[in-house]
C-alpha cells in the first residue's frame, strides 16, 4: 500500500491530544459533606485513583482513539497500485459576455449559469477531469483540467462577467482541440446562446451539451453610434444613433445625450418588436469631448443603454498629393470638406508636415514614413516585383469595409493592373480573380491603401464611387478617427516617438501602467469594460471610448437550440443527468454520531 | 423533654425492659439477676450450715425431714450499668433532620427505659468541648426513673461540633467502665480512621453492645450531580467526584457494601447492628427494629 499525502500522518500527533483531554482535570464545584468516607468507597470501587489507572478500560476513549487513527490514516490517501478506468474528460464553457448580465433571471443569467456549473462539478466523480474556458470576447483557460473540486470552485467563483460580446466558436474550437483523441469527452456550453459566429462551425462528431440560461427579456439596447460632421450646417455635430429591440413587445424609453457630461439633447423613442430606431441628434462642438448617449428605462440588460463617443474639435486634414498629373484624382481630394491639398511633383522629405500623402503612380526615393494612399506604385520593401495583369475582371469587394461605405464597382472596368501579391497585414478588399485590385492595412502603427491599377486606366474615375472612395479613404487615413473601438478589441494609437510609460484609466476609475512600444505605439489589450478610458503620457492625455454596440448583444432572448454549422443544430439540455454520491451525507450523519456520543458520554458521567 | 420525646412514646417506653443476656455483675443493687447470691425472693441454691450463718435464712422443713441444717440462697438483684456513646462530631449535625437530634432521640430513649428499669446510666459524648464538660458530668451514673427530666434537659443542651476520634472515644469508655454493661454506640460510624479498634476493646469488656448506625438521607442518595470537589465537614480533606444520576447505583451499592461490613464486624463479636434513617420516625427505630434487635422488650 502506498499513499499520496504521507505527509497527513504528522496529525497522528493528536492522538495524544485526546488522552490529554482524559487526564486533564474539570472545573469542579465545591460542596461541603458530612464526610467523605462514603465518597471515598464510592471511588474506590468505580474507578482507580493513579492517572494512567484512569484509562484503563475506558473504552470510550479506546473507541475514540481508534476513530481517530482511522481518521488520520484516511487523510494520508492510501491507495493500491491498480488499473482504474479513466474517467470522463470535461469542457465546461461559460459565456462570460455582457448578454449574461442579464437580470430576466435572479440574480443574473452568469449567476444562474454558475449555479448550474457548480451542479455539474458537484456531481462529478473522483477520477474525472473538468477544464473550465470563459468566452467572451477572447477564450480564457480559467482552470486547467483537473479533478480537484475545490479548484473548480475557487476559479469559478472568481468568474465575472465582462462587457464585451459574445465569441463562442474561439471557445468551442478550443475544446474541440482539448477533447480530440480522447475518449469519453464531454463539452458542456453555460450560456443564452447569442452568438453570432456559431454557423461557421460544424459540429461533427463533438458531444455538446448546450446549458440555456435565461428566458426573453424585454431589452432596448444602442446598436450603433457615430458622430459626423454635418454635411449641410458647418461647425455643427451630427449624432447617428441606432436603438434595436429584439423583444417581440413594443418599448419606448427617453434618450438623453450628454457632452463632456452636459445634456445637450433629450428625446423619446419608441421602437416596434423586433424592431430599431434611428435617431439623429444635431449638436455644436467647440472642444474635443465625449458624447455619452443613456437610454433610460429600467429593462434586463444595463450594458447596453449607455454609448459614448469620442469627438475631437473639427480641424482641417492636410494632405499631400504626389502626382505627375491627374484631375480626377485632385478634384475627388479637393472636394472632401475640411481637407487642405498640396500638390507636389516628386516628394523630397520623408516626413512631409501631412496627415497623410498620396503617391500618384510616382515612386518616391524614401517611402514616406506616415499613413500613404499609394495608387499604381509600391514600396520594395512590402511587394516582391511583379508583372502586370491585363483586363483584369472585378469579381469581389469587401462592402462591410469602412473605406467601400457605399461604394460600388459593378461597372468598373480596369484595363491594367499590377500583379502583386501583398503582405499579410495588408489586406485585399477588391479582387479579381489573379491578384487583389485594392488593399488596405496597418503596419506598425501606418495606415496604407494600396490601389494597384492607374484609376486613369480604368473607367473608375468617371463613376460616383469614385470620390466617394477617396472621401472614405481621406477619412479612414486621417488618424484622429481612431478613436473608438469595440469592447475587447486592442486598442492601438501612436502616441510618442520612443518607448515611453503610459499610465492608463480605466471607465471603474482604476489604473493600469504600461508602456508604448520602441516606436512609441501604444496597444492596449485590456478592454473588456464598456466606457471612456484615458491614457496619459508624460503630460499628454488621450481618450478613447470602448463601446458594446452589438445587435447580437442586446438581442438578449435566449436561444432555445444553436445552430452550428449548415446542419448540426445543438438543443438546449434541460437536465444533465448525474450520479450523485451520498458519501458527504453519511460522513456529516458519522461525525454528528461522534458528537452525540461525546455529549452521552458527558451526560452518563455529570 | 417534650422536645425530644413525646409522651405518648414515653408511656410506651416505660412498658420496656432492657434485656441483658449476661448476669449483672455490678456491686449495686438493683432490679437485676446477677450471680452473686444475696436477698430477694428468687430461689438460687442450698447450702450447708456453717457457725455464723445467719439462722433466719435455715430451711426448718428441710431439717425436719433429712435432720440436717440447710441454708437457703436467693439470688441477689443488682444494678445494670448502661453506657450510651453519642457521636456528637460535626458530621452528626449533617441531613435535613439531623442526624444528632435523631441520635440524641434515641439516647433519651435508652436512657428513660434503662431508668425506669433502676439501672444506672452513662451518657458518653464523643467529642467534647470544654463547654460541655460539666454537663458531660451531669449525664454519667444517672439513677432512678425521677433523674429523667434533668437526664432530659441535659441530653438537649448537647451540641454537635468538631472532630470525632470514635476509637479513642470508646477505648476510653471502656476503660471507665468498673463492671461490664449494656453499651449502646450512636453515631455515622464514618470515622476515617475505622471503628473496628473501639468496637474491638469495647467488646473486650465484656460489655454486650448495641450499634445504631444513623445516616441522612443526603448520605444514602445524594441529590448534587456534576464535576464536585466534596470537602469533609470534620477534617477538612478534599475528595475529587464526578457524579450523575446514572452512578447513583454504584453509590448505593458502595454505601451498602460500607454497613454491610460494618453489619459483619459486629455480627462476628456478638454486637448487635441497626441502620436508621435520620428522616424516619424515631418510633419505628424504638419500637420495633430494636425491640426485634433484642435491645428490650
Amino acid at each position: 500500500m502506498n499513499f499520496l499525502t504521507p505527509e497527513a500522518l504528522a496529525f497522528a500527533a493528536t492522538l495524544p491530544v485526546v488522552v490529554v483531554f482524559y487526564l486533564l482535570k474539570r472545573r469542579r464545584v465545591a460542596r461541603l459533606v458530612s464526610s467523605t468516607v462514603l465518597w471515598q468507597r464510592f471511588l474506590n470501587e468505580t474507578q482507580a485513583s493513579s492517572p494512567f489507572q484512569k484509562l484503563r478500560h475506558n473504552w470510550l476513549l479506546v473507541i475514540q482513539l481508534i476513530l481517530l487513527a482511522l481518521a488520520v490514516f484516511a487523510l494520508t490517501r492510501p491507495y493500491f497500485a491498480g488499473k482504474l478506468e479513466s474517467g470522463r474528460f470535461i469542457v465546461a464553457i461559460l459565456d462570460v459576455s455582457a448578454s449574461m448580465q442579464s437580470t430576466d433571471v435572479s440574480p443574473s443569467r452568469l449567476g444562474q449559469a454558475k449555479a448550474d456549473l457548480a451542479k455539474l462539478i458537484d456531481s462529478m466523480y473522483d477520477n474525472d477531469r473538468v477544464v473550465l474556458l470563459l468566452a467572451g470576447a477572447v477564450t480564457e483557460v480559467r482552470q486547467s483540467p483537473t479533478s480537484a473540486k475545490s479548484a473548480l470552485r475557487s476559479a469559478l467563483g472568481q468568474v465575472r462577467a465582462t462587457d464585451s460580446p459574445t465569441r463562442l466558436l474561439d471557445a468551442i474550437k478550443l475544446a474541440q482541440n482539448l477533447t480530440r483523441n480522447r475518449a469519453k469527452t464531454e463539452v458542456h456550453l453555460f450560456s443564452d446562446g447569442a452568438s453570432p459566429d456559431l454557423d461557421e462551425f460544424e459540429l461533427q462528431d463533438l458531444s455538446l451539451a448546450y446549458h440555456r440560461v435565461g428566458g426573453s427579456g424585454d431589452n432596448l439596447g444602442i446598436v450603433s453610434l457615430e458622430v459626423r460632421p454635418h454635411p449641410e450646417q458647418a461647425g455643427q455635430q451630427a449624432i447617428f444613433a441606432t436603438i434595436a429591440n429584439a423583444s417581440t413587445n413594443p418599448l419606448a424609453s427617453d434618450v438623453s445625450l450628454f457632452f463632456a457630461g452636459r445634456l445637450v439633447g433629450n428625446r423619446r423613442v419608441s421602437v416596434g418588436a423586433t424592431n430599431s430606431a434611428s435617431l439623429v441628434f444635431i449638436a455644436s462642438q467647440g472642444t474635443n469631448g465625449v458624447f455619452r448617449l443613456q437610454l433610460k428605462n429600467n429593462d434586463a440588460l444595463a450594458v447596453d443603454n449607455t454609448a459614448s463617443v469620442l469627438s475631437l474639435a473639427r480641424r482641417n486634414t492636410r494632405a499631400l498629393l504626389v502626382t505627375k498629373g491627374n484631375q480626377f484624382l485632385e478634384r475627388a481630394l479637393r472636394s472632401v470638406p475640411k481637407l487642405d491639398l498640396a500638390v507636389a511633383a516628386n516628394l523630397t522629405d520623408s516626413e512631409p508636415a501631412v496627415d497623410f500623402v498620396v503617391l500618384d503612380d510616382v515612386v518616391p526615393s524614401t517611402w514616406p514614413s506616415g499613413n500613404v494612399l499609394a495608387i499604381h506604385t509600391q514600396s520594395t520593401n512590402w511587394f516582391r516585383p511583379s508583372g502586370s495583369i491585363d483586363g483584369p475582371p472585378i469579381v469581389d469587394w469587401k462592402s462591410s469595409h469602412p473605406l467601400l461605405r457605399f461604394v460600388n464597382f459593378d461597372n468598373v472596368q480596369v484595363a491594367k493592373s499590377l500583379a502583386a501579391k501583398p503582405p499579410a497585414w495588408l489586406a485585399p478588399i477588391v479582387e479579381s480573380p489573379s491578384a487583389p485590385l485594392v488593399a488596405a492595412g496597418e503596419n506598425d502603427g501606418k495606415r496604407v491603401v494600396w490601389i494597384g491599377f492607374n484609376p486613369l486606366d480604368s473607367t473608375w474615375p468617371l463613376r460616383v464611387s469614385f470620390p466617394i472612395f477617396i472621401a472614405n479613404a481621406a477619412a479612414w487615413l486621417n488618424p484622429d478617427t481612431r478613436t473608438g473601438i469595440r469592447v475587447g478589441e486592442p486598442f492601438h494609437v501612436r502616441l510618442a516617438s520612443e518607448e515611453k510609460p503610459v499610465t492608463v484609466e480605466l471607465p471603474d476609475g482604476s489604473t493600469r501602467e504600461t508602456k508604448t512600444t520602441t516606436s512609441g505605439e501604444l496597444i492596449f489589450g485590456d478592454t473588456f469594460q464598456q466606457g471612456v478610458y484615458t491614457a496619459t503620457v508624460g503630460t499628454n492625455e488621450l481618450q478613447f471610448c470602448v463601446n458594446l454596440l452589438d445587435r447580437n448583444e442586446s438581442d438578449i432572448r435566449s436561444r432555445q437550440s444553436l445552430q452550428m454549422g449548415e446542419y448540426g443544430t445543438v438543443e438546449a439540455t434541460v437536465q444533465v443527468s448525474a450520479d450523485k454520491e451520498a458519501w458527504r451525507w453519511i460522513a456529516m450523519l458519522c461525525l454528528g454520531f461522534i458528537l452525540f456520543e461525546w455529549w452521552f458520554y458527558h451526560r452518563r458521567t455529570a | 423533654m417534650a422536645a425530644l420525646i413525646s409522651p405518648d412514646l414515653l408511656k410506651r417506653l416505660e412498658q420496656l425492659q432492657l434485656l441483658a443476656r449476661r448476669r449483672s455483675k455490678s456491686t449495686a443493687k438493683g432490679e437485676r439477676r446477677s450471680g452473686a447470691r444475696g436477698q430477694s425472693v428468687e430461689f438460687a441454691d442450698y447450702r450447708a450450715y456453717v457457725p455464723g450463718d445467719d439462722l433466719r435464712r435455715i430451711d426448718w422443713n428441710l431439717y425436719g425431714r433429712l435432720d440436717r441444717l440447710f441454708l437457703k440462697l436467693y439470688e441477689e438483684e443488682r444494678e445494670l450499668p448502661v453506657t450510651i456513646f453519642l457521636d456528637a462530631s460535626e458530621s452528626m449535625s449533617f441531613g435535613q433532620v439531623p442526624k444528632f437530634d435523631f441520635a440524641r432521640q434515641a439516647a433519651a430513649a435508652v436512657g428513660y427505659v434503662a431508668l425506669c428499669g433502676f439501672d444506672r446510666v452513662t451518657v458518653e459524648p464523643f467529642p467534647l468541648g470544654d463547654d460541655q464538660l460539666s454537663l458531660a458530668g451531669e449525664l454519667r451514673q444517672v439513677r432512678g426513673r425521677k433523674s429523667s427530666i434533668r437526664f432530659f434537659e441535659n441530653l438537649a443542651k448537647l451540641k454537635a461540633s468538631g472532630t470525632a476520634d470514635f476509637n479513642q472515644a470508646l477505648r476510653r469508655g471502656a476503660m471507665k467502665q468498673r463492671t461490664p454493661g449494656v453499651s449502646v454506640v450512636l453515631s455515622d460510624f464514618l470515622d476515617p480512621a475505622g471503628y473496628e479498634e473501639g468496637l474491638k476493646s469495647l467488646a473486650h469488656r465484656g460489655s454486650e453492645i448495641h450499634t445504631v448506625q444513623i445516616l441522612s438521607p443526603e448520605e444514602l442518595e445524594p441529590t448534587a450531580y456534576g464535576d464536585l470537589k466534596v470537602i469533609d465537614s470534620e477534617t477538612g480533606a478534599e475528595q475529587e467526584v464526578t457524579f450523575g444520576k446514572y452512578r447513583l447505583k454504584a453509590y448505593r451499592a458502595a454505601v451498602h457494601n460500607y454497613c454491610q461490613r460494618l453489619q459483619e464486624f459486629c455480627r462476628a463479636r456478638g454486637v448487635r447492628y441497626q441502620l436508621a434513617r435520620s428522616d424516619t420516625p424515631i418510633d419505628d427505630l424504638l419500637l420495633k427494629a430494636m425491640r426485634t434487635g433484642g435491645m428490650w422488650r
